[in-house]
């Protein structure tokens, strides 16, 4: 069958695809303000720095709920933008492929959403955070088994 | 600012350019030729020097072939290539099963336009009748319109269903590079004559056209949030129909296009809106904390069918826009989505998934019965012709998606294989 052809020609390629959300702007907040790494000390811009390249959360199939292992990784995120309100994030939320686009704009929400309520658990001011969903539409990985599915299913902070 | 929006335009135009002619999609049919009836579309007569501008049989076979419905004899295999309808000998054609022969003419004019005739030939109910003729003086650029004209009266004269072969498709495609790579493109129904309608570096989503065939409403991401715009083809002029916290998408006109449905989040799950188009009015239709989306108009511009997962897996339901009532449609298949309702309102066509796999089924109103159309890959984002004989999506090849067209009976079916991205998100136009 074709299909599992296309299997292997997706085992081939998927190390050769960047992880596309490290690629995110500095800024694309609905607020409109800038999120100005100027006033920050070398020590924070440094810290800001590894929260940007830590920034996923992946789930299981047809799971919304927050992993414990990605406890720590929320709770430093919460950390700093606590300590630095003026900051915004962007929380995307991701699905695999399977389903339709529009429908699957409800399953990257519900991640988004489920990382919002964390963060804002954790006290991050609401206003701090904006929510958009992209569904299916920037999967991080092409393949059509588990492995890539797992890792398109995610919630990204993008600061 | 001025400096980077003028190099912008100029980098666009280049672009553009650069795009016209190439890279457009084709039709390639993978079944149902043996469900077809011949036919026989003789070599049109060129009375000019050097070549026509185009072949016209080639077009009207192929829209004659891409219906479903015929299969266009090849013209070594032709017994006789009469011109006009008084040289066809229908006894030469019947032992071939050819049951109407299309014979024509193309000559130029003084003026450098062209004069293009045709005839439709019966060989066996009533041989020698001409069933449709007519003639055309035309630009060069009107050629190939001149001959899908012909193919739509012929069509008719043939099935009595009309033609839709005038019509267009717009769609979505993702480029492999560049920084604006998405794009949204509209072309004839068999990918010809491509442009680009938007250029964005964010993704596209859900075109749909207007029942007056000159505006589409999407979805874009530009800006790193989703937009409900309306864009008029004719000026470039794009109206914003709805910029709000979460998703604005899923874009459905009413058929009387006085109405825009659509789906908003701005309440934390999505839930259906409608906006009356002359007062820009938004109401909302449904709510509740599950999700309500991809809404489809039945005739009636009252009905929308939808998807809903309020029971927990997507299904279809109905919800009356003026009282608000609701009903669940289908029970049928793990999931039920993505709803198009044909324009007579006879049957809807919609991405059904069973056993992991999600194929687009014909669900009939009135025997309340399913009828699953397809083997591609992963289908999805249905669009049906304006005549109800063909459904237009998308399916997953490869690591890429394609368009794929498949007959509303299941027994066509064809490729739009894209050649410099992957393309998704077909709507099909109405009749123009």
């Amino acid at each position: 069958m074709q299909f599992s052809k296309y299997l292997k020609v997706a085992a081939i390629a998927l190390p050769l695809i960047a992880v596309t959300a490290c690629s995110s702007k500095s800024n694309n907040n609905a607020g409109g303000s800038v999120n100005d790494g100027d006033t920050l000390s070398q020590a924070e811009r440094e810290a800001l720095q590894k929260l940007q390249q830590n920034n996923i959360v992946y789930f299981g199939f047809d799971k919304y709920n927050i992993g414990s292992e990605y406890t720590k990784l929320l709770d430093s995120h919460a950390d700093f933008l606590r300590a630095h309100s003026s900051f915004k994030v962007t929380v995307e939320g991701h699905a695999d492929e399977r389903g339709t686009p529009e429908y699957n704009i409800a399953l990257g929400e519900r991640r988004a959403s489920a990382v919002k309520s964390y963060l804002q658990g954790n006290g991050v001011s609401a206003g701090q955070m904006s929510i958009v969903s992209y569904g299916k539409e920037k999967p991080a990985v092409l393949g059509h088994d588990e492995a890539a599915y797992a890792k398109n299913r995610r919630a990204v902070i993008v600061y | 600012m001025f400096k980077f929006t003028s190099r912008f335009l100029i980098a666009c135009s280049i672009l553009l350019c650069a795009m016209m002619g190439h890279a457009e999609v084709r039709i390639i049919i993978t079944d149902g030729i043996s469900s077809a009836k011949p036919i026989a579309v003789v070599p049109f007569q060129w009375t000019g020097s050097g070549e026509p501008p185009q072949n016209i049989e080639e077009i009207v076979a192929s829209d004659l072939r891409n219906s479903g419905k015929f299969n266009p004899i090849n013209p070594s295999s032709m017994p006789q290539k009469p011109t006009t309808a008084s040289g066809v000998t229908p006894s030469l054609w019947s032992p071939l099963n050819v049951s109407a022969v299309v014979v024509g003419t193309i000559q130029p004019d003084a003026s450098g336009k062209y004069l293009i005739t045709y005839q439709l030939v019966d060989t066996t109910t009533h041989p020698g009748a001409v069933l449709a003729q007519n003639q055309f003086a035309i630009e060069k650029r009107w050629v190939r319109y001149a001959a899908h004209t012909a193919s739509d009266e012929i069509f008719e004269a043939l099935t009595g269903i009309r033609g839709a072969f005038r019509t267009r498709i717009a769609y979505v495609v993702k480029l492999a590079k560049g920084p604006f790579n998405h794009e949204l493109r509209v072309s004839d129904y068999d990918g010809y004559d491509q442009s680009i309608v938007h250029r964005s570096k964010e993704p596209l989503m859900s075109p749909t056209w207007s029942p007056d065939g000159k505006k589409l409403a999407y979805v874009t991401f530009e800006g790193g949030h989703s937009a409900l715009v309306l864009k008029t083809l004719d000026s470039g002029a794009v109206e914003t129909i709805a910029s709000f916290p979460q998703h604005n998408g899923a874009p459905a006109f009413s058929p009387d296009g006085s109405k825009l449905a659509f789906a908003l989040s701005k309440d934390g799950s999505l839930n259906l809106y409608m906006m009356n188009l002359s007062s820009k009015k938004i109401t909302q239709i449904t709510s509740g904390r599950s999700n309500d989306t991809e809404p489809s108009w039945m005739p009636d511009n009252q009905t929308i069918v939808y998807t809903s997962d309020q029971a927990g897996r997507p299904q279809l339901y109905t919800v009356n826009v003026s009282s608000g009532a609701s009903q669940r449609l289908t029970w049928d298949n793990t999931q039920n989505q993505n709803a198009r309702v044909a324009p007579d309102g006879s049957f809807i066509a919609m991405i059904s998934t069973n056993n992991g796999e999600q194929h687009i089924t014909r669900y009939d109103v009135a025997t309340k019965t399913y009828q699953r159309l397809t083997d591609t890959f992963l289908d999805e984002t249905p669009s049906i012709a304006p005549n109800g004989t063909m459904i237009i999506y998308s399916s997953t090849q490869g690591l890429g998606t394609i368009l794929n067209l498949v007959s509303t009976d299941g027994n066509f079916k064809a490729r739009l294989p894209g050649t410099d991205g992957q393309v998704k998100f077909p709507a099909w136009s109405p009749y123009l």
